[in-house]
């Protein structure tokens, strides 16, 4: 316990620390093995309740990061510590949002909701009410019923998170979780989602894997950006009030110039001088 | 919650539409009635010996009902059917879940299934008559024997097709391997091995007729082999058309079990 819980604030410096986080894998190039850099000397801290964005190019090491936070797949050299404490094995505390939704299709989504607490044996009854109200907040109230190829690629992804929440995880991790969707059901996800984690009381923390910049710049509070070899080339802290719009945003000058930097970075392939905040 | 809304009930995919259904049906009744008139013209011209017409079957239908041959072939049929399927499914899924589960078991297990799968099961019956003589248990084998592998190698391809990502997911909620296995691992796998369970069932319609004509003078196989010593052929095509009955009929539970037991599932 430090000094910040025991006075209740939420905020703890700390929460996520990622330390000279090194993950390759033996390819094979031609004859030869080869070894690739998938995760290339991490080191970051990430607060509680922060909502974390990651930007970067494919094959970047984005997911393979997650995948590690996650606790599906360990760290070569190196290691990520939650609350001071290393990470070995998977957790309900970390719930994984997929972008390929991942549901059971031999479920209704109320019982792929339910799955989570399921595992953890909590009793039936229980679990179903706690479902019925993560479905209540992405707003599918009443769709629990169905099954999970009878709704759109949206519904189902709402049915995905709320499968997150319905464990009450304290971080939330987001693998590109609207990128497969239409771009106006992408936006609705956004908002849906900011709307979410603000009503979530208890400031989850948000660790979320995006291509798209806009989406990075309008869920974030921090902006982590990766390059190829798995190497993180910055770290932008945004300060836009929130709750945020797109539109809003658009006339910001911070926010332009942000985004005209990262453009820059990811899309002209080479580093230009740090971002100054 | 007023953005909640959006997801309006027209979002629900359509089901696919079942329109054309009742056309094929009619398509379906006519070529049958085709078939049949060309049956009844062929059978008066070649005579009741060589093809029977389906007029005369009737007659010898209820000529069989009447002696209770028909009646006590089917019982003994359906019972050699019946087990030699029950413990065909009962190996095949259980076997095919441990080579898909163990690499192991799968290493070793595979060069015998892959041996015995393409050998005749009939040129296996001779051996089955020298262990366990001429009852119902070589039926019982002989059946389990044609409708195992099918079962088994679609379970074993289940198991092993099941999405990776799943598991994953399942692992990232904090799964066990037990909650693996009977949360994703057995569904995952279940409308393969119902695939498997098809075909399963329509072979051990095939083992159950070959063992009775082969070794065992009983059932409906050992009944073609009566009647058609006496040149009864109106008799054999009524036992014919039963034992097609009886296979569309035991195919048909299997697909109904698969839509009891896979209700999400449909190809």
């Amino acid at each position: 316990m430090t000094a910040a819980d025991q006075k209740g604030l939420s905020r703890q410096s700390g929460y996520v620390v990622a330390e000279n986080v090194r993950k390759t894998f033996t390819k094979a190039a031609g004859d030869d093995l080869i070894q690739v850099n998938a995760l290339d000397n991490l080191n970051f801290e990430i607060d509680e309740g922060e909502f974390i964005t990651i930007v970067g190019p494919s094959g970047c090491g984005k997911t393979t990061l997650l995948r590690i936070i996650a606790g599906l797949a360990q760290t070569t050299s190196g290691r990520i510590l939650i609350n001071g404490k290393a990470i070995t094995k998977p957790s309900p505390e970390r719930a994984i949002v997929f972008q390929d939704f991942l549901l059971l299709p031999w479920r209704t989504c109320v019982d792929n909701v339910a799955f989570g607490l399921e595992l953890q044996g909590v009793s039936k009854a229980e679990r179903l009410a706690k479902a019925e109200a993560a479905l209540g907040l992405v707003g599918l109230e009443g769709w629990g019923r169905y099954y999970p190829d009878e709704l759109s690629g949206g519904m189902q992804q709402r049915v995905g998170i709320a499968r997150a929440l319905a464990v009450d995880p304290d971080i939330l991790l987001m693998d590109e979780p609207f990128g497969s969707l239409d771009a106006i059901s992408r936006s609705q996800m956004q908002h849906e989602l900011l709307r979410i984690f603000m009503k979530a009381g208890d400031q989850k923390t948000v660790i979320f894997i995006t291509h798209s910049i806009d989406e990075a710049l309008l869920l974030a509070d921090r902006v982590f950006v990766m390059a190829e070899g798995g190497r993180m080339i910055d770290d932008i802290r945004l300060n836009f009030e929130r709750p945020r719009s797109q539109a809003e945003l658009l006339l910001n000058n911070e926010y332009i110039e942000i985004k005209r930097h990262l453009l820059d970075v990811l899309q002209g392939g080479y580093m230009t001088t740090p971002f100054a905040e | 919650m007023a953005a909640s809304a959006s997801a309006s009930r027209s979002e629900v995919k359509k089901q696919p539409p079942r329109r054309g259904i009742r056309r094929e049906r009619i398509i379906q009744a006519v070529a049958i009635i085709v078939v049949l008139i060309a049956w009844e013209l062929a059978g008066r011209q070649l005579g009741v010996f060589i093809l029977a017409p389906p007029s005369s079957l009737v007659a010898a239908f209820s000529e069989m009902m009447g002696t209770g041959e028909l009646q006590k072939a089917l019982m003994d049929s359906s019972v050699g059917l019946v087990l030699g399927f029950g413990f065909a499914a009962f190996f095949g899924v259980a076997i095919g879940f441990l080579m898909g589960t163990y690499r192991s078991v799968a290493t070793i297990m595979d060069p015998f299934v892959s041996a015995l799968y393409v050998v005749p099961i009939a040129a296996l019956v001779p051996l089955i008559i020298v262990w366990t003589g001429i009852g119902l248990t070589p039926r019982v084998l002989t059946v389990t024997l044609f409708a195992v592998f099918e079962i088994l190698i679609a379970t074993y391809t289940g198991v092993r097709g099941v999405n990776q990502r799943l598991i994953d997911m399942a692992r990232s909620f904090g799964a066990n391997q037990r909650q693996l296995f009977r949360h994703v691992v057995f569904f995952g796998a279940l409308p393969v091995i119902f695939a498997g369970l098809r075909i399963g069932a329509g072979r051990a319609i095939k083992g159950m007729v070959i063992a009775e004509l082969l070794f065992a003078v009983t059932g409906l196989g050992g009944l073609v082999l009566t009647h058609s010593h006496y040149y009864r052929t109106d008799k054999v095509l009524v036992v014919v058309v039963v034992i097609s009955l009886l296979g569309v009929i035991f195919v048909s539970l299997v697909q109904l079990a698969e839509r009891k037991l896979a209700p999400w599932w449909h190809d």
